[in-house]
């Protein structure tokens, strides 16, 4: 797969025609005089390619020419690019016509019409030439963002203006232009095919292995956080498990797999033995109902008791009394002398003013006390009778008492027993809740073997890829690459007979430059002198780089398109024409330029096709040969018919 | 203070209890007892003033438990060891004077004592102390066996006169007349 112009042309206003056809894989010489339009093939093929700015030089060119068409030869297949003259003092026209698969050109642009942008040219390109999805991704702590090779930088290595092919400073096409650089350097590892074409698909896995990886190890990490973590507040959630009485407390565990065991086990559902009961106070209302009921019964019936008690006192009062007087007038019993004057004082016979009494006065004292007495008697029984049917009773309602008191001592432990359970039952479930959730989180950390399992995937994955993308490696193949193009270059300058040229050169890539190294140390291309030189390095370079390009089947355009490699010797000012080649040193030298040019040709098989335009006509068949435009005696890109 | 009034009333009038407590039978026989007492000792016959002593001694429980369980005990002594108890004894003895002067001559009149001029003596009807009453209180025992105690006690006094002295001073400034 090779990329190749087959032929320019340019129509004029009128639609009219004019080629410039090539040969492929060979050396193609336009040469003529100046202001010929030699340069502008450069630029109009540069044009077509899907440059932004159309350079082709002010003047007839851009006054007489309506399209600018490249057709291009993919391996066989004709690919032709058209695109609108910008015309005079305007930069870019974004009419482009892009078609496949085309024999030549058309004979009138009326054909052409917009069917494409430039973006999408460049596109199109990268894909005719193959180039894989690829991005640079330049080292940690660059600012510039990667960059994707593609056909844009692919043309750099294809053309060599008249001012760049002899510039000590510039190597590469457009190197002076700002950024360019940068992409030449960060591109040529995957041109040179250091990068390999997969790389960029590496680099992607490679990328996104990284970005799993730090996601699963972070979620490792937090998983073994809150693992270590875990491990504290299963013991504590045990502990409360045991004091709720969830767990035996003879329940203990070693393991942290044991303790969450354990939890399991505390968290099950179960069944819960309320000890039932709809109103636990209305019982208790109830029975101190009954209790004060009961109180009250029993003080009344205390007070009956109180109130005989205090009536068979009294009668027993009384009953002593009359039996103590009935014991003193029983004295009368001793006397058993009759009636007798009592009023008389028996030691005087006076009359006694009080008299005193009589014997049978006491006695009836006595007998009436001796009734009182017996009817007390009588009555007495009836009382405590009384007195002990309510004691009777008493006793009873003091037991009911004591049941009810009892009863309500048993209500009252029993319904803090019950309060107290109903702590513990509301203590259980917020315990159980708690484990349960724990349990919840701690089995996302349990199963972290899955996790550490997949990192260690991620992980070799990573490594692989890591291997296969390794940027020294990738450094070494470039390394490599560089290597062979130095080698080249070395070869190529000595034929050229460039000064230097007998050290061993390399291509710097950090530079952009030729770098030949001697024994005195490296010497970079602009501290080289000479013209001749200069653009002796820059086809060395370039071919050198081509060679590579084609051994490695590179997706670069297979041409490379000179301007003027022989101003060195030749400026334009001093144009000689037609030369032998062989009569002075410049000669000799431009010849041995056009000859390595021409057997490097045929040395790439076909392969590679040179474009060169200058104002040299060397007199030597094979150099006729190669001569594809000769633009002297009023011959010109643009006729003259065209400007009229 | 109870008065002596009641007991300057006919039987009838007086109040049941004073009538039953203080009736000349039971007054009667407490002096007869000590009367008896003190003649199982000695053949002298009672000093008149001391049957006045009988019933303030007997019958008022405080003083009765103060009273020496055995007869031989110096009054003097005696006497000085319970000043308190006997300090009320002159009040008792003056506010009683009218129940021992009726239950003496009821005793008179009965013919179971004898007064004289040297004193009370057992009459020729005594009454027969060893009948046991129909009833009895626990009360009405301890008096009677103090009225015999009391007779005993005066009988072994090596003169009566020690015991009036205790006690008579106050009768003779209450002005009792025998």
């Amino acid at each position: 797969m090779t990329l190749q112009i087959r032929a320019i042309a340019i129509y004029s206003k009128e639609g009219e025609r004019r080629d410039v056809r090539f040969n492929l894989g060979a050396l193609n010489v336009v040469t003529g005089a100046s202001k010929t339009g030699k340069s502008a093939l450069l630029d109009i093929v540069d044009y077509c390619w899907g440059r932004t700015e159309c350079t082709v030089a002010e003047g007839e060119i851009r006054r007489g020419v309506s399209w600018f068409a490249v057709l291009f030869d993919n391996s066989g297949e004709g690919i032709l690019v058209a695109r609108k003259n910008p015309g005079p003092a305007v930069k870019t026209s974004d009419e482009i016509y892009f078609q496949r698969n085309v024999e030549d050109f058309p004979e009138h642009p009326d054909v052409f019409v917009k069917n494409s942008t430039a973006d999408g040219l460049r596109a199109r390109f990268s894909a005719i030439l193959g180039i894989a999805e690829n991005l640079y991704v330049p080292e940690p702590g660059a600012t510039r963002r990667p960059l994707e090779a593609s056909s844009g930088q692919a043309i750099f290595f294809s053309f060599q203006g008249q001012d760049e092919i002899a510039n000590r400073r510039l190597l590469f096409h457009r190197q002076g232009e700002e950024r360019i650089p940068q992409a030449i350097k960060d591109t040529l590892p995957y041109f040179v095919g250091a990068m390999g074409e997969d790389h960029y698909l590496k680099q992607k896995r490679y990328e996104d292995a990284r970005r799993r990886l730090r996601t699963l190890e972070r979620e490792f990490a937090e998983a073994k956080a809150l693992a270590d973590e875990a491990s504290g507040t299963a013991r504590s959630l045990l502990q409360e498990a045991k004091r709720v009485g969830l767990l035996p407390l003879d329940a203990t565990a070693d393991s942290v797999d044991d303790v969450r065991k354990l939890l399991v086990q505390a968290e099950a559902p179960r069944t819960l033995t309320y000890a039932h009961n709809d109103d636990p106070a209305a019982d208790l209302t109830d029975l101190e109902e009954r209790r004060r009921r009961l109180r009250t019964e029993l003080q009344e019936i205390r007070d009956e008791i109180k109130d005989l008690q205090r009536l068979t006192r009294e009668a027993t009062d009384f009953e002593a009394e009359a039996r103590e007087q009935q014991a003193r007038l029983a004295s009368i019993g001793l006397v058993d002398v009759g009636e007798r004057g009592h009023e008389v004082c028996p030691l005087c016979d006076s009359h006694l003013p009080v008299p005193v009494p009589s014997v049978n006065e006491i006695r009836r004292s006595l007998a009436g006390l001796d009734r009182q007495l017996s009817a007390v008697r009588r009555d007495n029984p009836r009382l405590q009778g009384q007195i002990a049917e309510l004691e009777a009773k008493r006793t009873t309602l003091e037991s009911d008492l004591g049941l009810v008191q009892r009863d309500i001592t048993t209500r009252i432990a029993d319904n803090e027993r019950l309060r107290v359970e109903q702590d513990q039952f509301t203590e259980q479930a917020r315990v159980a809740g708690r484990i349960g959730y724990y349990l919840e989180n701690a089995k996302a950390v349990s199963n972290d073997d899955g996790l550490r399992l997949q990192i260690a995937r991620v992980r070799a994955e990573v490594t692989e890829l890591e291997r296969a993308l390794d940027q020294e490696a990738m450094e070494e193949r470039l390394t490599t690459a560089l290597s062979l193009v130095g080698r080249d270059i070395t070869e190529y300058a000595g034929r050229l007979q460039l000064e230097h040229g007998e050290n061993s050169l390399r291509l710097d890539r950090k530079n952009l430059t030729v770098v030949a190294d001697t024994v005195d140390g490296p010497l970079s291309l602009p501290q080289i002198g000479s013209g001749e030189n200069w653009v002796g390095y820059h086809v060395a370079a370039h071919l050198a780089l081509h060679k590579l390009f084609r051994a490695r089947r590179r997706p670069v355009p297979a041409f490379l398109m000179l301007d003027q490699p022989s101003q060195a010797h030749y400026p334009p000012d001093r144009d000689v024409g037609e030369i032998s080649g062989g009569e002075d040193e410049d000669q000799a030298a431009v010849a041995r330029l056009y000859r390595l040019l021409l057997d490097y040709c045929v040395g790439q098989s076909s392969q590679m096709q040179i474009i060169v335009t200058d104002h040299v006509d060397l007199l030597i068949d094979w150099f006729r040969d190669a001569t594809v435009e000769r633009w002297r005696d009023g011959i010109k890109l643009v006729p003259i018919a065209w400007l009229r | 203070m109870a008065d002596t009034r009641h007991f300057t009333r006919p039987w009838r009038e007086r109040p049941l209890e004073e009538a039953a407590h203080f009736n000349p039978a039971f007054c009667g026989e407490l002096i007869a007892r000590t009367l008896h007492g003190y003649s199982k000792l000695g053949p002298n016959p009672l000093p008149f003033a001391l049957t006045f002593l009988v019933l303030p001694l007997a019958l008022h429980p405080a003083t009765r438990q103060a009273l020496p369980r055995k007869a031989n005990t110096a009054f003097a002594s005696w006497a000085g060891e319970n000043a308190d108890v006997l300090s009320t004894v002159p009040d008792r003895v003056l506010r009683l004077r009218p129940v021992s002067r009726e239950a003496l001559l009821f005793l008179s009149q009965l013919g179971a004592i004898r007064v004289d001029k040297n004193g009370v003596s057992i009459g020729d009807k005594p009454l027969s102390l060893t009948a046991k009453p129909s009833v009895s209180t626990d009360e009405v025992d301890e008096i009677r066996r103090t009225a015999g105690l009391l007779g005993r006690w005066f009988a072994h006094q090596s003169q009566a006169d020690a015991v009036l002295q205790a006690t008579g001073a106050v009768l003779q400034t209450m002005g009792i007349r025998v």
